[in-house]
């Protein structure tokens, strides 16, 4: 009856080297022009004091509202700052705070979403009905209300649009980890007796992290734009702290007699926004194996 | 041989809303120390709710079972003999294996049940790469990922994982029937070497019946929630009781000549049997008025045992 099965160790495969995220990126040549974009802009501002010889803050009214020339190419404003020189300076506070404002949130999101979604019961529905409630107000206004209410200054601002933020992540996160929880490995981790938290940090945050990244990179460019709009409101940076918003919200005033002012740093704007949905959109790419082309 | 595990008329209820399923209805069973038992039966049987219910993955709705003489469920709660004295290896290697750990992340895992004195003791440099070695992987597999091995390497894997706490029992829910033929006598040959050498204690769920004559002592076969027989392997294939177990049986291809006509399922009886009867009525081919009170479980020999009015 018991007959010697074949017995034979198994050959190891082969490992290839082929690094797929490489591979990808470099077929994807949309995320390619939106990196080459933000590099040169991120670029320029780190070096800003070699680039310029201009102050941001250094007021001269003699020469205010000069129009693009050699020595201002993008001209100055209503007290003779040059625009390209705050522009510059500008990048490294809209962009430093979009950037954390989003890390911000989705760290938040993910952690206050895993538990909510790997303990659910009470837990869920309590932390699931008060992102309902913050995500039932247009966001802006949201940000708004709250930027007002803790008094204008950019770190309320920021810590306003992380608020406003934070819901989309977590409902991302407890999406992931109601379908981790029920994955054998999740199981047989149960199995072992391993302590919940150390479950929700090794095996559900890290696998549901990859959808996380893909918003936030997408969320940076909005968050750079409600900060702008905070700004531009009068809610965010305050003068003389040269942030985008801040300057088209002065500049918008003199759009028709000195169209330079406004004109440059919604283009710094724009431009930052878009390549960083384009980033955002190859990470899609690349990490989504269902959207691979 | 002593008793390691009992089930005491088990009984397993799955509900949603109003409507309930009986998953395991009255369940006894009796594993000795140092045996494999093998849970045959078809999927939705019951099987594998047996088996998560000795790993803490499932409530028995009724009923008791003793782990070495103590309960391990008790007031709705899971009482863990000794962290990693019992372990557990699953079906498909390709979802209970983490694909964003490193294999030597996966192995160590269970240890971290433990204490952290018998952490570090266990799970040391030398111990780890024997273990690989004994499972016929190679050391430098442990900083890989699940994904790059086959199948079979993945299974050992996660054996590998289930010994690193040197387990006193095992349930292996159909941990080959992924797998194709070539790689599961592997594997199987094996989980029997190992069994050898440390002393282990199996249950071993399949729906395969060569497998389970190839690994078991004893088995049980269930159906629809109920163990309609159960006893030593070599009585159970020689002389199977149950109508079920006899239809399972006949339909393995054999390489020896065919005692008679194989036997099968018989068309769903006409008369509606209620709740009362024998689970297989519906589709025994022996079926008789007896049947719609359905059979007690009744031994027949001291280990075999059999719930069919037939016998008896």
């Amino acid at each position: 009856m018991e007959t010697p099965l074949q017995t034979e160790t198994s050959q190891p495969k082969p490992i290839t080297s082929v690094r797929p995220f490489w591979y990808k990126l470099k077929q994807n040549q949309m995320t390619w022009v939106g990196l080459g974009i933000l590099g040169v802009i991120v670029l320029c501002s780190l070096i800003a004091p070699i680039l310029t010889p201009y102050n941001p803050t250094q007021v001269d009214i003699s020469s205010k509202f000069l129009a693009p020339s050699l020595h201002h190419w993008f001209g100055t404003d209503e007290v003779g700052r040059d625009i390209l020189t705050r522009i510059l300076y500008g990048a490294r506070i809209s962009l430093g705070v979009g950037i954390t404002v989003i890390i911000m949130a989705s760290v938040i999101g993910i952690l206050i979403g895993t538990i909510s979604g790997y303990f659910g019961g009470v837990i869920d529905v309590t932390i699931m009905r008060i992102m309902d409630m913050v995500m039932a107000f247009p966001t802006l206004i949201l940000a708004m209300a709250l930027a007002a209410a803790l008094g204008p200054s950019l770190q309320n601002a920021m810590l306003a649009i992380a608020i406003v933020k934070i819901p989309v992540y977590v409902r991302l996160a407890r999406g992931e980890s109601l379908v981790l929880r029920e994955k054998l490995f999740v199981k047989s981790a149960q199995s072992f007796g391993i302590n919940p938290w150390r479950i929700i940090g090794k095996h559900i945050v890290p696998n549901s992290v990859s959808p996380v990244i893909i918003q936030a990179t997408l969320d940076v460019g909005d968050a750079i734009l409600m900060i702008a709009t905070l700004g531009f409101l009068g809610l965010g940076a305050q003068p003389p702290t040269p942030e985008w918003g801040a300057m088209i919200s002065i500049g918008w005033k003199y759009l028709l007699d000195y169209w330079w002012y406004p004109t440059f740093p919604g283009l710094l704007l724009f431009l930052s926004a878009g390549s960083l949905n384009l980033i955002g959109d190859g990470i899609r790419d690349i990490l989504d194996p269902k959207a691979g082309r | 041989m002593s008793t390691l595990i009992d089930f005491h008329s088990v009984d397993k209820s799955f509900y949603k809303g109003k409507e309930s399923v009986k998953a395991v209805i009255g369940a006894n069973l009796t594993v000795k120390k140092g045996s494999v038992v093998g849970l045959v039966g078809e999927s939705g049987s019951g099987k594998s709710t047996l088996g998560k219910m000795l790993i803490g993955l499932e409530m028995p709705s009724e009923g008791s079972i003793q782990y070495a003489g103590a309960p391990l469920w008790k007031n709705k709660k899971f009482i863990r003999p000794r962290p990693g004295e019992i372990q557990s290896v699953f079906q498909d290697p390709q979802s209970s294996l983490d694909p964003r750990m490193r294999v030597k992340e996966i192995i160590l895992e269970p240890l971290f049940a433990l204490g952290t004195r018998e952490r570090k003791e266990k799970g040391s440099r030398e111990r780890l790469t024997s273990l690989m070695k004994r499972v016929g992987l190679k050391a430098e597999h442990l900083d890989r990922y699940p994904h790059e091995f086959s199948g079979g390497q993945r299974q050992r894997i996660a054996i590998a994982r289930a010994l690193i706490t040197d387990p006193s029992f095992i349930v292996l829910d159909e941990p080959t029937s992924a797998l194709d033929v070539s790689v599961q006598a592997q594997v199987l040959n094996l989980l029997k070497e190992l069994k050898n050498e440390r002393n282990l204690t199996y249950l071993f769920i399949s729906h395969n019946m060569s497998v389970i004559r190839y690994m078991c002592d004893v088995i049980a076969v269930m159906y629809k929630g109920r163990i309609v027989e159960s006893g030593p392997a070599r009585k159970l294939f020689e002389s199977p009781r149950h109508p079920y177990t006899k239809i399972l049986l006949s339909s393995l291809p054999s390489i020896f000549e065919k005692k008679g006509p194989a036997l099968s399922f018989a068309p769903p009886a006409e008369v509606d049997s209620g709740e009362e009867a024998c689970g297989f009525f519906e589709r025994c081919p022996f079926r008789m008025e007896a049947c719609l009170k359905a059979p007690a479980f009744e031994s027949i020999t001291e280990e075999h045992g059999v719930a069919c009015h037939l016998e008896g």
